[in-house]
């Protein structure tokens, strides 16, 4: 049996109420909910604030919100037990606040934990948008002193994203860019020789993948969906390695770790401007075709009025990621599932036969 | 006279009054006067949830007072991509 991401409920806190200990799920009445944003001092110390948390119900100055931010990722950390000694990671750095702010995260945790890190960056070739992030992702990995590693999909796959859109149609866009990213990155960080792929998902990305998959009737993807993605029983293989996740499969699927799962995202461009790590907060061109877009619209909207919506989105889908993990789990013995296997064709990790890479470039 | 020529400025001199300069991503445009960082953001149709605020070139809280001599800056921090 694998080890489950979510401890036993007991033994340790569970990643929300690390959450609610920053004030992430503390009740909001009406008469809290008429004061948010009110206060311009910090809860915590009383000087003068620096940024308001609705969904906490505070407002922090910059020293305590950082402290908070910084434990609170690390508490990710341990709670998914990300990270162990020795571990080879290769951060996905795209250049946006993200995954420049988890670059900044693990670069400091790695100070007193024994891992290596390394950095990889995707160059989609999309005009006006990619070039100006390459350069933000040169310059931090160049400030922190980590290596970087730049992947066109022009030299893996032959195209820019550009080109292959102006052949396929822009509503598209997501669909083959997310594909043939998450190939490159898990190709490369394996041929690197990475124990762990990170991966700069924030809650609010989370709360959208989970209403997603739910406005998608797929629930077998959301049971997969993980802070730390191999260690979903639905993804191991039946009779792997004894107790332990997909990487009894070596060699073909990277664990993915999302040290970020529990932040908000505004809380990390607030992180990202307070250390000043110079980001230019820059939006896809291709962005507005995506599905994506109108959650995290919907979700917004719905977070403005309701403080805390998309932190109780990720919690409810926590809470139940268990039950969920059994039933796939489940599915898997009566052979119902899928695995995790290797593409008969190119040979990459893939839960069909055919990767969902080939699937694609097949078809166009 | 006197009174006519008071009301005269007052009505020429209330635009100037109820509008504030904020720059908006870079762009600087005219804002509905607001007493607070919340209500700035309300009378420019943000969502709160996807903007940061500097004022005076530091970040801001929602209920921080703001005046129209304040150097005010809105940064939409959420994106696609």
């Amino acid at each position: 049996m694998p080890a489950s991401p979510i401890p036993k409920r007991g033994k340790q806190p569970t990643a929300m109420q690390y959450a609610a200990s920053s004030g992430a799920s503390a009740p909001l009445s009406p008469q809290l909910l008429r004061s948010c944003g009110s206060s311009s001092t910090c809860t915590k110390c009383g000087k003068p604030a620096a940024i308001t948390l609705p969904y906490a119900n505070q407002s922090l100055c910059q020293s305590d919100f950082v402290k908070m931010f910084e434990s609170r990722v690390l508490r990710t950390v341990r709670e998914f037990r990300m990270l162990k000694k020795g571990d080879v990671v290769a951060v996905g750095v795209s250049g946006g606040k993200d995954s420049c702010v988890m670059l900044h995260l693990l670069h400091k945790i790695s100070k007193s934990l024994p891992i290596k890190l390394f950095a990889i960056t995707i160059d989609e070739g999309i005009a006006g948008y990619r070039n100006k992030s390459l350069e933000v992702a040169k310059a931090e990995c160049k400030k922190l002193g980590i290596p970087l590693k730049v992947v066109s999909f022009h030299k893996e796959f032959g195209k820019t994203l550009d080109k292959l859109l102006k052949e396929r149609g822009e509503k598209l866009s997501c669909s083959f860019c997310g594909v043939m990213r998450r190939y490159a990155l898990n190709k490369i960080a394996r041929k690197e020789g990475a124990t762990k792929l990170a991966i700069g998902h924030n809650s609010d990305d989370v709360a959208q993948t989970v209403m997603m998959n739910l406005m998608r009737n797929e629930p077998e993807r959301l049971a997969r969906f993980a802070p730390v993605s191999d260690a979903s029983p639905s993804r191991v293989r039946e009779g792997g390695a004894s107790g332990q996740a997909w990487d009894a499969k070596q060699g073909a699927f990277i664990p993915r770790i999302k040290p970020l799962f529990l932040t908000p995202e505004r809380d990390v461009a607030a992180y990202a401007v307070m250390k000043g790590i110079e980001i230019e907060f820059m939006e896809c061109p291709y962005a507005r075709h995506a599905f994506r877009q109108h959650v995290r619209a919907m979700l917004n909207d719905a977070e403005q009025k309701y403080p805390g919506t998309k932190l109780k989105i990720v919690k409810a889908f926590l809470s139940q990621s268990e039950l969920m993990q059994e039933g796939a789990k489940h599915r898997l013995k009566s052979g119902k599932t899928v695995q995790i296997g290797v593409c008969k064709s190119c040979g990459e990790a893939t839960s069909q036969k055919i990767c969902s890479l080939c699937t694609l470039l097949k078809r166009s | 006279m006197g009174h006519t020529l008071l009301f005269y400025l007052m009505i020429c001199a209330y635009p100037a009054c109820s509008r504030m300069e904020v720059t908006v991503d870079g762009k600087k445009t005219k804002a509905t006067s607001a007493a607070t960082v919340a209500e700035l953001i309300s009378s420019l149709s943000l969502n709160g949830e996807e903007v940061l605020v500097k004022v005076n070139g530091k970040l801001a809280p929602n209920g921080m007072k703001i005046a129209a001599s304040d150097e005010i800056k809105v940064m939409r921090v959420i994106f696609g991509g």
